[in-house]
Order: C-alpha cells, then structure tokens, then sequence
C-alpha cells in the first residue's frame, strides 16, 4: 500500500523562473511527487515549453512528476484543455441520451463537452500525444533523467452525465459518437465500451511510444472528481461551496471504481473540514491529487501530520482490504446488487467495467466475485470465472441469465445443491474451498430486489471485519491489513494484525459500539457489551465502544485472532448448514 | 486577457459575500427536486448540506413551507431544468470568434441576472419564494466590481482596466487585472510583474502605482487605472459591505482616501476628474 499526497501544478501559470521556484517550494514542502495536467491545447501553442522547463526542473529537483494526459476538468484551464476550434463544431459536441449537450460548469468557464470520440476530435487528440511524446523525446535526449508517470484517466467519460436522468442513461450519445461505434459489430455499442476503446488507444500508443524509456511509466487510473452538472453550478450560483459532508459520501462511493481522488476545489471549506477531507480521502484512496494553491493552504502541522501517516503505512507490508469484486454493465448505474453490496461493504467493493480488468494480483487474493444480473458472459469468460473458484476458497456470484448455454452446461458438470433463503440458490462448491452461487432471478422470488443482498451476504457469509450502527451519522470505517515481514511463525499464529480506520463527517463527536466478527486485541479502548471479562490494560473481545471527536479520522491498530482451523475434511457437495 | 488565470484567487479578494440571511436554490425538473444547494449567511451555526433531493414539488408554497422550516432559510429560488438548459446554451454559447465562450465571472453573472436575482426581477427562469428582496438571500456582489456602473462611467472608455491591488506588506500584495466592457467585468487575469523590480518600494505612492499601470497599458494595449488599498483597509470595507451594504463600503473607501496626515493607504492611480466624480458619486448616492 502507497500513500501519497501529489500537489497538482499549473505550470502554464508560470514562467521558467516561477516553475523553478514552485518546483523548490513543492520539495521544501517534503513531497516526492507531483502531477500536473496537460491542457491539450496549451500543448499546442507551447512556445516557452513550458511543459519541458517542468519536466527538467523535477529532473533537478529529483522529483518524480506524473502528467495527466488526458481531457480534464476542474484544471483551471479554459474549456478543460481542449481547443476552441472543436467546441465550435456542434458535430463534436457531447450529448445525453435526449440530446441535450453536457455541459462543463466549473470554473475557469462554462462550456459543453466534446464526445471524445467524435472523428476530428479523436484525430486531433492523436496529434496532441504526438506532440507530447516528442516534447518529451527532446527533454530525455538532452540527458535528463525525470521520473514520469504519464497517466491515462477516465477523462471527460465520467463528466457525461447531466442532472435529472437515470443513471442508467448516463453517457455519450451523440451521433457521431454512434457511427464511430457502428463498425463494433461483435460487442453492443455502450457508452462504456466507447470508453475502453478511447482509453486503450491513448494508452496502447503511448506505451509503444515510451517502451524504450526506462523512467516512463504510462498508467491507467480513474480519477475521482466532483461532479461538474447543474448541481456544481447551483452551488457556484449561490456561492456555498461544497458541503464536506456530500463530498464525503461521493468520495466514498467512487472508491470502487476510481483509483485517485482529485480534489480540485476546496478552498471554500473550513480549516478542519479541508484537513477531514484530506486525511480520509488519502486513507481512502492511497494517492490524492490536489491543486497548489489547496496544498499549500494546508498548515505545516497538519502537512507533518499526514507525512508520519504516509511514512508509517507506505510500505510492502500493508494493503487496503478489498477483498469483493463486482463486475457492472454501466459505471454510472451499477445493478442493485452491486449497490447493496457497496452499502454493506463500503470501500472494499471493487466495481469493473470488464473482466480484463480484475488483474493478476485480485485475481489470487479477492475473496468475493460478483457479476452483475444481465451482464452477459461469454464461454470463455464463464470458464475464466470458474476457473478462479475452482483453484482457491473463493466464492463466484453468477445470475442464471448472465450465463450463455454452453456456461450453463459447465455449471451442471458441477456437483451442486440447491438453497432456498427466500431467493433460489443453486450452489456448487469445488474441492479447493472455492463456491459458485448460481442466482435464480427475480422471478424465481417472492421477495424484493432489496432482500437479495442479505441473502447474499448471509449464504455466502460475507461479514464486514466490523460493523456498527451507521445510522445517518455518516461515519465510515475502512481496514488495512498488515503482513509483516519479519514474523515469528509463533506471532504469526497468534493472529494478524490490522489497522482500522474510523471516519466521522459529522460536526459533533459520536459514540459508537464497534462489532468485531472475530476477537480482537485493541490498546486502551472501553469494552462495550458481550466483551471478555477480562480486564487488562488492553481491550480484548468482539465488542468495543467508542467516542470518534467530531470530523476525525482515528486509526486503530489490533491484533486479530485467528479462526481455529476446521480439522475435519468437509464433503464434497456440502450441506446446506455448513453455508447458510 | 491572457490566460493567467486563478479563480480562486478572484474569489478570495473580489469574490461575492455571505448572504444576509441563509437561502435556498432548487433545480425542479418534472416537478421533482433533481439539485439543490443551500447558501448560507456568515453567521450560519450549521452548514449541513442539501438533503432532498428526489422530493416531488406539487405546490412550491407548500414545499417551501415545509423547507423554509428545515433548512432555517428566508428565500428559496426554485429553477426549472429545462429553462436552465435553454438558459445555459445561450451562456455558454460557442463563438466562431476566440475566446469560445465568456469567463465563468461574466457567465455566473449573466446566468444570476437570468435569474432576477440581482434586481429582484421577474424570471422565467426561476421562481422566488420567502423574503424580498431576493438579495437578501443570495451572495452580494462586492461592491469594487459595480465602479463604473453610474453616469459618469459612461465618460470612461468602453473597454478598459482596473488593477486591484491588494498590499499585505512592502514585499508583497496581491493583484487582479479586471477587464471592464461598459460596466461589466468581462474577464480578469492575474499580471505577471516579474519584470517590475517594485520591492521595497511604497506601492501608496503615484509614481511607483503609475509603473504597473504603463506596464498593464503595453501589456494589454487598453487604458489602465489602478487601485492599491492596504489590507487592512480592504478587510475593513468589506466588513463594511457585509453588515450595512454596498453603500457604506464606498463611504468608508471615501472617507480613509480623504484623511489627511495619516500614512496614505489607498491609492487610486491615474485619477482624472471622471474617476474623482464617479468615486464621490458612489461615496454619496443614497
């Protein structure tokens, strides 16, 4: 686990003496890394190559610098960066389903969106990577040795949603848009896929571009930003700024689908609500991007503050817990069960778009997969899936008309049985631990949508490490666990240790009682109802209270007991009691 | 104007103040609640966001009733979406002729004067419920950027500048170059003025006021004017504005710019007699 707090510049702001003292200012500061935007058309008409000043400063400073390469707003460049001349085709422009151009209402100026994928916008996009590439070529060939990240974000796919209409009819329709999709024959054209297309020629270019640069990294990250539709503008026309408290919950929501918080306007908000924000979105995400003029308003104290909390936890031996992964048809709309999920798992429910994107690494460690009811799988993506539950204890969540024929054919090669916990499983567990639930739909149920996702989470026994009751207080917890290197068997057989972070938006302080679903060893906590007797300088049970002080981020470190482990060998079908 | 620029900076020195009393603005599309935000006034004890959205609006007195009591609000703007759509695609309006659309200052001004919120007009855009004025429950423009809405800024160029300086100490102010056509800012950015070797030197004095304004007139081949105010002049004023109105700012602004034997701490460089006109004008009206 990396955490990070990446100060964003503006570097077309400056001239070279300024980019140089900004860069110094930023290292003082005690920051390793720093991001700047590429406004595509600032790269364009470049003529102080600025871009270049930037990159061989950090080269000096030894900084690392990572760019974002794609369209982004909140930047605080005009029209997000991208050139005057596309906005002024209306062919170019972005729209919604009823075709009402998005538009952009954020500061330096309201605009409406391009559809990235318009022919002459998507041209010309190409144009500005080459001239990046070649901006960047020159300053490497004069000997620098930078650092830099070129990162490939969601860019303005995410931004194309306007206020009022469903969720699901979130994205770029317009209809150049379409055609440029009309060759896809294979895959249905969804605004999603449009998104995979853009994203993987952005990248697959720059990556064939940049091969032969060992201190070039291009990465894909989604970014998390604030909303930019009639909300933002609303709050903009009546100058409240955002409320951290909805801030707050968005950036806990799109924890499961975007990788870096960018936090691009908070000079509105209070001293303690600014550091709130900080402190938790850097738990939260692991890496925060936010503008320089946020940065530095940030105190020196609460700056050393977050330098302990990235030293302490920036190391090989700590990781986020996220152990549940939904695969979802839409980003902006993910089914009900994806959302009740995320409910009772928060930030460690991951949300993918495709199975190409469950990496090597979740592939061996997540615990829960879930696919969403009408996201259709292929064969070879049923057998792909399969093939993750049959080779460890993991559990696969499939519904019955995700599945193709020839999928369910495998599946009844399967020794299974069948549950009936008010909604119809069908379940088949392999010889390695590993369970597939098989749901039968809606149809096969008397219940609601929304009893399905406790159904699921007792059938498949999946518990939050620790539960309390939210309310409406908003309060948020988040785990990392921790795999220390240099262990004693014995220590490690004594149990694992964690560190539990606890979140409180709120403006007063709350009390909580915290429901561990194993026992636990906490230093000098109150031990609250159904604890061990025992009393000792450190709390030792299931059950602790708690007071969190009003807009706090409180870390809990603990030792977790291990479950004694089942000797007996279980039967290869199972039993309906050994699951429910 | 060039592209220097740092909104949040803007916001920090000319930016719009506090309300007087804490209000409400709603985005109502098909009678349902789809945005909302609530503006608080500077003494506001709680800022707990918007929270109902999805709410349907059969009757907007009732729901008003009903908010005003949630929300401890005196006024509530409820906006139709499809208004605002049609609204937003003349404000943001693609040019053929650069810059392709206005600055998000002039664009939020002409989307507020849409509104009728500035004159407490008749909207079609919106309808207002509670007190009245409408000013009285939406952000108040400071008062810097209405200088030459009167008579006497006819007798200045239509299109011109205004650098506000903003003096922390000897080594350090902060400025904004405001671009005005007529009476209305149209954009502003922030002067590069590494090329003025200023340290040290008294920014209350003409001569040394005089050097950024020839340096805003190269820069921008437009007529500059210039007004330099010492932090705690300008904290002062503002306050004025915020507890007793626009009026009393200019009257304030007036009277420490006529002290005399007193170390000089506003500046108004150049000062022909239509600038001395149009600041007694503001300085008396009312």
């Amino acid at each position: 686990m990396k955490l990070e707090l990446v100060p964003v510049v503006r570097y077309w702001d400056y001239n070279s003496k300024e980019i140089f003292a900004v860069v110094d200012r930023i290292r003082e500061s005690g920051a390793t890394t720093m991001a700047a935007f590429v406004p595509w058309s600032h790269l364009e008409t470049d003529r102080y190559h600025l871009l270049q000043k930037l990159v061989k400063q950090c080269a000096s400073s030894g900084i690392k610098l990572r760019l974002g390469v794609t369209p982004e707003l909140g930047i605080g460049y005009t029209n997000g960066g991208v050139p005057d001349e596309l906005l002024r085709d209306r062919q170019n422009l972005a729209q919604d389903r009823l075709g009402h151009p998005f538009y952009a209402c954020v500061p330096p100026n309201i605009h409406p969106l391009v559809s990235l994928l318009a022919p002459s916008v998507f041209q010309r996009y190409g144009h500005f990577l080459l001239k990046i590439t070649q901006e960047l070529t020159e300053v490497f060939s004069e000997g620098f040795e930078a650092e830099v990240e070129l990162v490939v974000t969601d860019s303005l796919f995410k931004h194309y949603r306007n206020t009022g209409l469903a969720a699901s009819d979130h994205g770029d329709f317009s209809l150049r848009h379409m055609q440029f999709g009309a060759g896809y024959k294979k895959e249905e054209w969804t605004p999603a896929l449009a998104e995979r297309i853009f994203h993987s020629r952005a990248f697959d270019f720059l990556e064939s571009r940049f091969a032969r640069h060992p201190n070039v990294k291009v990465t894909s990250r989604n970014l998390f930003a604030r909303e930019s539709s009639h909300g933002r503008l609303l709050e903009e026309l009546i100058g409240s700024g955002p409320s951290h408290a909805d801030l707050f919950r968005e950036i806990v929501r799109a924890r499961s689908s975007c990788s870096v918080a960018w936090l691009d306007d908070l000079f509105q908000l209070r001293d303690r609500e600014r550091n709130f924000m900080v402190s938790s979105s850097l738990v939260i995400f692991g890496e925060v991007w936010m503008n320089e003029h946020d940065y530095f308003t940030l105190s020196p104290g609460f700056r050393a503050k977050m330098r302990k909390l990235i030293n302490g936890f920036s190391t090989g031996e700590t990781e986020l817990t996220r152990p549940a992964i939904a695969l979802s048809q839409n980003r902006f709309a993910p089914a009900q069960i994806s959302a009740l999920l995320q409910d009772k798992l928060g930030v460690a429910l991951k949300l993918k778009t495709s199975l190409a994107d469950i990496d090597a690494v979740e592939r061996k460690t997540a615990k829960l997969f879930v696919v969403e009811e009408g996201y259709n799988l292929e064969l070879r993506q049923t057998m792909e899936l399969l093939s993750l539950a049959k080779e460890r204890d993991c559990t696969l969540v499939l519904f019955r008309s995700s599945l193709c024929e020839a999928g369910l054919k495998e599946l009844k090669k399967l020794k299974t049985f069948r549950l009936n916990h008010g909604w119809l499983f069908e379940i088949g567990i392999f010889p390695g631990g590993g369970h597939v639930l098989l749901i039968e739909g809606q149809e096969s149920s008397q219940l609601s949508m929304n009893t399905l996702g406790d159904s699921l989470v007792s059938v498949a026994r999946i518990e939050p490490f620790c539960m309390f009751d939210r309310g409406e207080s908003g309060v948020m917890s988040v785990s990392v666990d921790w795999n220390l290197k240099d262990e004693t068997p014995e220590e490690k057989a004594a149990g694992d240790m964690k560190t539990l972070f606890l979140m409180n938006p709120g403006a007063e302080a709350r009390k909580i009682t915290l429901e561990f679903s194993r026992l636990v060893r906490i230093h000098g906590m109150s031990l609250g109802e159904g604890a061990s007797t025992e009393t000792s300088e450190q709390g030792y049970g299931k059950c602790f209270e708690t007071e969190l002080p009003p807009l706090s981020v409180i870390p809990l470190s603990m030792m977790v007991e291990r479950l004694a482990v089942v000797a007996e060998k279980r039967e290869e079908d199972g039993t309906p009691a050994e699951l429910a | 104007m060039e592209l220097r620029q740092n909104w949040h900076k803007f916001q920090r020195i000319l930016g719009p103040l506090p309300p007087k009393k804490s209000g409400l603005v709603l985005l109502l599309s098909h009678n349902r609640v789809v945005a909302g935000a609530v503006g608080f006034a500077a003494g506001a004890l709680s800022r707990s966001g918007f929270r109902d959205l999805g709410r349907q609006v059969d009757d907007m007195t009732g729901a008003w009733d009903d908010l005003s009591a949630k929300y401890q609000c005196a006024g509530a703007s409820f906006i139709d979406q499809r208004e605002l759509l049609n609204a937003l695609s003349q404000v943001a309006a693609v040019r053929a002729s650069a810059p392709a659309t206005d600055h998000f200052h002039a664009q939020v001004a002409r989307l507020r004067e849409l509104l009728g919120v500035e004159r407490g007009e008749k909207s079609r855009l919106a309808t207002h419920l509670g007190e009245r004025p409408v000013e009285h429950f939406w952000p108040r423009k400071n008062f810097l950027l209405g200088l030459y809405r009167s008579f006497f800024g006819e007798l200045f160029p239509e299109r011109k500048l205004l650098l506000v300086g903003v003096v922390n100490s000897p080594d350090s102010f902060d400025s904004l170059l405001l671009e005005f056509q007529g009476a209305e800012v149209k954009g502003f950015s922030e002067p590069d003025f590494s090329g003025i070797d200023w340290k040290g030197l008294d920014l209350f004095l003409p001569e040394t006021a005089a050097r950024f304004v020839a340096w805003c007139e190269n820069h921008y081949v437009l007529p500059a004017y210039s007004i330099f105010l010492s932090r705690r002049v300008w904290d002062e004023v503002r306050t004025a504005q915020m507890s007793h109105g626009e009026k009393a700012a200019w009257r304030l602004l007036q009277k420490i710019r006529s002290q005399r034997d007193v170390e000089k701490e506003v500046l108004f460089e150049p000062e022909p007699w239509p600038m001395k006109a149009l600041l007694r004008w503001h300085g008396m009206r009312g």
